[in-house]
């Protein structure tokens, strides 16, 4: 079995198209980035307390809400996550002296006393420090800068800079637009999705160099075609791997967001919508970037002039 | 047989065996029922078996078998200059003797940074317990209780100094706002006869203890009359209880008596030697509200917890079924303890908990025998074997505050592993019908190289002592689809070559060729990716981070050797007209 192979179809023809689109779909989640001052953050990096309880049968969550606010309990939020018997419960700052001594009633020990014939389980309990959630902060930021100054100085090794530089846009553009839809989403961004944010980065890296690594080839072995004809030609020829390879990855992420539980869901949701966001990039971001570069640099120079790449 | 090839297909061999033997203990492991492992642990050689197995299996993350990850740090402000290294070893070291009496299986209890303490506790049952234990400094000290005059003037000048200050402080306004607004319902169902302190300070008997708790919460008139003004501080408190050695105070009423004791005009007139300090017990009033107990105790510490050479547990007989805490003290604390006992007949003996009076008891007579009980009325029998516990295990040196927490269930533990699992096996099983269907014979190779990668990263695993955490097992069906890539990218070349009209050998040998290098530098980068991610990442996330890298790594080799090796010993003394691709 076989599909696209040499369908010649003009990826770059398309450009400003696709311009559009990455304009609008980033600008919607700069819009609501704007509007919500910021990414939602988790309590991984603004500090905080969670509790996940599993209470069987599963409970109206109204009565969990007034429980606590007897129980004397203050929660910013109550709700349930991933089924009806699971209970998420978002507790306000606890004073610091508090949190150690743990003599303050528990969440779970408060809801049940309040349902007594319900069963209530802890199933996870979260509480990150004021300190440690900007540490966890500065450390996710820097991860990401760390990681993207990196892949531009192995990327300008391994190619031209203007490689690296049009594969970095290309990742910020891929990075956008995932946070940017997780803000219009209103999910909030945890360690792991930072986590998710780095793996998008690096699988759309891969996607891109894949790419870059034929137009390179395409560049020194056609010397006579002009720049577009070898960027189009390069993304078509490597077209039928970028499908199947982002097909299986994408089999894979959908499965996890499918079936992984709820834990990772966010995670899963983060993954697919990347590495969806990143194959396109990787075919109708990266490479009209990279001829940008060469028009603006040599507006009116014939490229068999200037030789090979790399 | 080209010698290369030779190599290459013994170093395969030898890696999957090596793998293999890895993995034998975990797979051991998980084939074994929950009976038979009990079978095994119950004799003495069946125990060491299973030792050595768990300890060379692939260790699960907290997140996937349930405990609890605490991040403690040390507080250098309880510590004296120059001395925080000494004080953080100390603290170290009272922590893992505090957890290994609390009795749990494989604790981890390391230092990290210059003054934090990561916490790991396996498999943990009662997660508010553990952090009682370990979050308690546990200074316990004996300290001389103030009654009769010392109390009654120094209330009484604290009242003339707060009434004369005229308005109350900022922190005090607010806490009263915010009070009578919490308060609001319940002032107006309480009875409305308010006792005043002024009114029959009579030794109550403890049946009727705290029938007058001060009547300041009752305010339901919004007048605050000239009584109260003169009085701002006791008016919030009940009479001075002599059997108990201290003042009741509700517990509406507890924040504002902390607020005004704190003012600087309270502060400046307070004597040196003496503070207030409240008691750890929750009594109930007769109109069923809570209250405490406030004491005046002195600053001189007589005897501390450092000189209790044991502690344990036993009923307490004047109120079963609690229990009380037996004290055995050292010959030097048994020494001072019979001489402050000696000095203070019919005064009470503060026994002091972290700054929280927990019992006052009435020193009836010298007691030489080096030993005392501590019957604080524990509420549950935890409460009192903990502090046992603690004070066997010792007060750590500093005061630590718990910077950040992860508790697991064991029920959300099974679950993520069980979908885990789940997924992968889906993941795997879509992902190779796809490139059996696409790829055809090709596609059954790659398959098997799908199985070479897993094989070798789980080897790793195994080998290198690392632990398997939810994002982890993320990470591992990452891979699943990311390994693909490589072999989508060498049979997409060998394809076009094929199409280019060369042989299926020269196809073969061009496409590998020139896939390689795209390999590399595609992988390099998401390596790159992963290793910043390990560095940077705590806990679970370093999980996700090893296995992508190690999965980039292993299915690397699984494309670029196994099935190369593969391809070579088929074409050997064979020229195929047809590849199936």
């Amino acid at each position: 079995m076989q599909f696209l192979t040499d369908k010649h179809i003009d990826f770059l023809g398309k450009k400003k198209i696709a311009a559009t689109i990455s304009m609008l779909l980033i600008l919607a989640g700069v819009v609501s980035l704007i509007v919500k001052h910021g990414p939602l953050l988790s309590i991984d990096f603004r500090g905080g307390s969670i509790v996940e309880l599993r209470i069987t049968p599963a409970p109206e969550v109204s009565k969990v809400r007034s429980a606590l606010a007897e129980g004397g309990i203050k929660v910013s939020q109550v709700t349930t996550f991933g089924g009806p018997q699971e209970v998420l419960i978002y507790v306000d700052k606890l004073d610091e002296s508090e949190a150690v001594t743990g003599e303050h009633q528990t969440v779970q020990g408060v809801v049940a006393k309040a349902l007594p014939d319900h069963q209530v389980e802890l199933r996870r309990e979260e509480t990150v420090g004021p300190k440690i959630g900007e540490e966890l902060r500065k450390g996710a930021t820097n991860a990401i800068f760390v990681s993207l100054i990196l892949i531009v100085l192995y990327i300008t090794f391994r190619f031209v800079f203007n490689f690296g530089l049009a594969a970095v846009l290309t990742l910020v553009h891929d990075v956008l637009i995932t946070l940017g839809l997780f803000s219009l989403m209103n999910k909030e961004i945890s360690l792991s999705i930072v986590a998710a944010f780095l793996t998008i980065i690096g699988y759309s890296l891969n996607d891109t160099i894949v790419v870059f690594d034929r137009i390179r080839e395409n560049m020194r072995l056609r010397r006579k075609e002009s720049y577009e004809d070898v960027v189009n030609r390069s993304i078509n020829e490597t077209l039928s791997r970028t499908i199947i390879t982002s097909l299986t990855t994408v089999f894979v992420a959908f499965i996890l967001y499918l079936i992984g539980g709820a834990v990772i869901h966010d995670f899963a949701f983060a993954l697919t919508v990347g590495i969806v966001v990143g194959t396109y990039s990787s075919i109708y971001v990266s490479s009209p970037l990279v001829i940008l570069w060469y028009k603006w640099r040599s507006s009116d120079r014939k490229r068999g002039k200037r030789g090979a790449l790399a | 047989m080209k010698r290369s090839l030779q190599i290459k297909a013994a170093l395969i061999v030898v890696l999957a065996i090596w793998a293999g033997i890895n993995l034998w203990p975990t797979l051991q492991l998980s084939r074994m029922s929950a009976a038979k492992e009990k079978a095994l642990a119950s004799t003495p050689e069946g125990l060491t078996k299973l030792d050595k197995l768990h300890s060379h299996a692939i260790k699960r993350g907290l997140d996937l078998q349930g405990g609890m990850y605490l991040v403690l740090d040390v507080d250098q402000s309880t510590v004296e200059k120059g001395t925080s290294e000494d004080a953080i070893k100390r603290t170290l070291e009272i922590l893992r003797n505090r957890i290994d009496q609390f009795g749990v299986s494989e604790p981890d209890v390391r230092r990290e940074g210059t003054s934090r303490i990561i916490v790991q506790l396996p498999g943990l049952q009662d997660a508010e317990r553990a952090k009682r234990l370990i979050g308690k400094t546990a200074r316990l000290e004996f300290r001389m209780v103030r009654e009769g005059a010392d109390v009654t003037s120094l209330l009484a000048r604290l009242d003339r100094v707060l009434a004369t200050s005229g308005s109350l402080p900022d922190s005090v306004e607010s806490a009263l706002d915010k009070e009578s607004e919490l308060s609001a319902s319940d002032s107006t169902a309480a009875d409305s006869s308010s006792t005043k302190m002024a009114q029959a300070a009579s030794d109550s008997s403890k049946g009727d203890l705290l029938s007058d708790l001060g009547g300041k919460d009752e305010e339901s008139t919004g007048e605050v009359g000239d009584w109260e003004k003169e009085h701002p501080l006791t008016s919030l408190m009940g009479p001075f209880l002599k059997n108990r050695g201290a003042l009741p105070v509700s517990e509406a009423n507890k924040p504002r008596v902390d607020a005004l004791l704190h003012t600087p005009e309270a502060q400046r007139i307070m004597p040196r030697d003496v503070e207030w300090l409240w008691g750890s017990e929750q009594l109930t009033g007769n109109d069923g509200r809570p209250a405490f107990l406030l004491y005046l105790v002195d600053k001189k510490v007589e005897l501390t917890g450092g000189e209790v050479r044991n502690a344990g547990v036993s009923p307490d007989p004047d109120r079963p079924p609690l229990l009380m805490v037996n004290l055995g003290f050292s010959r030097r604390g048994g020494i001072k303890f019979a001489n402050v006992t000696g000095a203070n007949v019919g005064r009470k003996l503060g026994i002091v908990l972290d700054d929280v009076v927990i019992s006052a008891p009435n020193i009836r007579q010298r007691i030489p025998n080096g030993s005392a009980v501590i019957s604080g009325g524990f509420e549950r029998d935890t409460e009192a074997r903990d502090l046992a516990l603690m004070l066997r295990a010792g007060a750590l040196p500093a005061d630590v505050k718990i910077a950040e927490e992860r508790t697991v269930g064991p029920s959300l533990g099974r679950d993520s592993i069980k979908q885990g699992v789940n997924a992968a096996i889906l993941g795997f099983i879509v992902v190779v019908l796809f490139i059996i269907l696409y790829y055809r014979m090709a596609g059954v190779l790659a398959t098997f190289g799908l199985f070479v990668t897993l094989l070798l990263l789980m080897g790793l695993l195994a080998q290198l002592h690392l632990t398997l955490t939810l994002p982890g097992i993320a990470g591992i069906i990452l891979t699943v689809g990311m390994a693909v890539d490589a072999n989508v990218l060498i049979f997409e070349r060998i394809r076009e070559e094929l199409r280019a009209g060369k042989t299926v050998r020269a196809s073969i040998d061009a496409g590998y060729a020139n896939a390689t290098r795209t390999i590399v530098d595609a992988n390099i980068t998401t390596f790159i990716a992963a290793v910043v991610l390990y560095y940077f990442g705590t806990g679970p996330i370093k999980g996700f981070a090893v296995t992508l890298s190690i999965g980039i790594l292993t299915s690397m080799f699984s494309a670029l050797i196994f099935t190369r090796t593969v391809y070579d010993f088929w074409l050997q003394g064979r020229t195929p007209r047809k590849l199936s691709i």
